[in-house]
């Protein structure tokens, strides 16, 4: 009697171990993993379809996580080994810091880069624009707040004129800063928005906030009407000029003039008794004009410290913005004197009846000094970006 | 005497101007000539330019110079711009005409050199009856 119970207890452990057995044949063999989704941003609500391998059954054990948050069995729609269709919930929202999803199977699986809800990636910031000649701009950016994320693709440029069509969008790199944009007209003043884009063909979304600024190109000036380096000469050069006519019309192109065409001078340098003055000549009482009055140039109060006239320059406002006084700069002063960068004024000159032309006006600095020459024929370097469009301060106004 | 001293007095206030000061605009003309290579001048050559030769030459980096009189009495001047360069762009844009040039003399190492403040064709005189 006992040996029979004994018997049918062996077979009912042996049936047992071999029912489980089966069942475990039926879950997950491997590690579950992840492959893709078929959307890397998803709104609250939406269907997401996670691809991979070795999920397994649909068990009580078995889960989705979106980021650190466990969707509940209601929100699995349906789960194979292969794919699992899941209705985010409606619980996340846009302001969810989910970054990833993760299945749990056996084990958790790898966590794929999932954005929810926030679809639209912040917007750049800070767009500042200096003009690099009379058909280009460089512009720089404080890079999007997104821009570190996986899915973040890059930016897009929309230059537009008001009232005129936008160009065509232009895909900008995430890493690309500043950001060079050709073919413009001097004198038109542009609108440029910076867009953020996510990496995401379904969606490409953009933001609603792009970043803005206005601005227009200017003529650039290396080198006077005669092929020359704009150089002011000191006051007590015999034969060359100590003024300086930023566009002159008649050589299209910035002029040197001698105290004999004082009436043509905007700014000038004087060098007598060991000093270094540059500025406004109309401020500056040191020199005789007995030749006529020179023309008004006035001098902001911005300036920049630096050796290239397109690096370190840029401005997110109109020049107009700034304020402006007719007025001499020693450049024996501490602040120019103790670096070994040039320095860039920005300087408006007035043409009589109160319009204005601005420009960036860059005193060079070789081998640590401002004036270069020798003996009397000591002189200042200029480089000078001219906007030859009356009234136009480089930016809207 | 008196006149001798003004004279004295002019002639140094004009020997030293520099940029602080100027009595006047020049009125009259430093120099009139005509428009030469160095080349030709240093040949002898007689070699007339037009604007296209000129500017070739001077494109070949052939030094302009402006000649005054003629014969044994001619001089070469050298003529710059009020910004230190050389001004044989301004010569060869009017290198078929006699010029007048404003402006200031002076010898720099031996050298005649004008210092130009404004370049322009000799304006015709008209004769007298």
């Amino acid at each position: 009697m006992f040996k029979k119970i004994y018997f049918l207890l062996s077979l009912l452990v042996i049936s047992s171990i071999l029912f489980t057995s089966c069942e475990e044949s039926l879950v997950a063999t491997g590690d579950a993993e992840i492959t893709s989704l078929s959307n890397v941003i998803g709104l609250p609500g939406s269907n997401l379809t996670i691809n991979g391998n070795n999920f397994g059954l649909n068990s009580a054990t078995s889960k989705v996580f979106v980021g650190t948050y466990e969707l509940p069995a209601a929100n699995i729609i349906s789960w194979s080994d292969s794919k699992i269709v899941v209705k985010l919930a409606d619980i996340l929202t846009s302001s969810s810091t989910a970054t990833f999803i993760q299945v749990k199977a056996d084990a958790l699986s790898n966590k794929v880069d999932f954005y929810l809800g926030n679809t639209i990636p912040t917007a750049p910031t800070g767009l500042r624009a200096t003009s690099i000649n009379s058909t280009t701009v460089h512009i720089t950016y404080a890079a999007s707040a997104d821009a570190g994320k996986s899915i973040f693709a890059g930016y897009e440029l929309i230059v537009s004129t008001d009232g005129g069509a936008p160009l065509a969008p232009k895909s900008i790199a995430k890493n690309v800063n500043p950001i060079e944009v050709t073919g413009l007209v001097e004198g038109t003043i542009y609108t440029f928005e910076l867009r953020s884009v996510y990496n995401n063909a379904a969606k490409n979304a953009i933001s609603t906030n792009a970043a803005e600024l206005t601005w227009s190109p200017a003529s650039r000036f290396d080198l006077t009407g005669n092929d020359s380096e704009i150089k002011v000469f000191g006051t007590d050069s015999k034969e060359f000029g100590s003024g300086l006519n930023l566009y002159d019309m008649d050589d299209a192109s910035p002029k040197i003039f001698k105290i004999s065409g004082s009436d043509m001078w905007q700014l000038c340098l004087y060098t007598r008794n060991n000093t270094l003055e540059f500025g406004s000549a109309v401020a500056q009482t040191k020199y005789s004009y007995n030749a006529g009055a020179p023309k008004i140039a006035q001098i902001g109060t911005t300036e920049f410290l630096t050796d290239d006239l397109n690096v370190d320059t840029f401005l997110g406002e109109a020049l107009n913005s700034i304020a402006f006084t007719s007025k001499v700069v020693n450049l024996k002063d501490a602040k120019y004197a103790n670096q070994n960068k040039g320095v860039v004024f920005i300087v408006r000159t007035d043409d009589g009846n109160g319009a204005y032309n601005y420009a960036k006006v860059l005193v060079v600095k070789k081998n640590g000094n401002f004036l270069q020459g020798t003996g009397d024929e000591v002189y200042v370097q200029c480089k000078i970006s001219y906007q030859k469009v009356k009234g136009v301060p480089y930016a809207k106004f | 005497m008196k006149n001798l001293l003004l004279l004295a007095i002019l002639i140094f206030t004009l020997a030293f101007t520099t940029n602080d000061t100027i009595a006047q605009k020049a009125k009259k003309p430093v120099v009139t000539g005509k428009v030469s290579t160095l080349a030709n001048v240093i040949t002898l050559g007689t070699e007339v330019l037009t604007v296209e030769s000129a500017t070739s030459m001077m494109e070949k980096g052939q030094p302009l110079v402006l000649v005054a009189g003629t014969g044994k009495k001619a001089k070469v001047y050298f003529v710059m711009n009020a910004d230190g360069s050389m001004a044989s762009k301004k010569l060869a844009k009017m290198a078929d005409k006699e010029l007048e040039i404003f402006g200031s003399k002076s010898i720099k190492n031996g050298l005649n050199v004008i210092s130009a403040d404004k370049i322009s064709e000799k304006m015709m005189t008209p004769s007298k009856k």
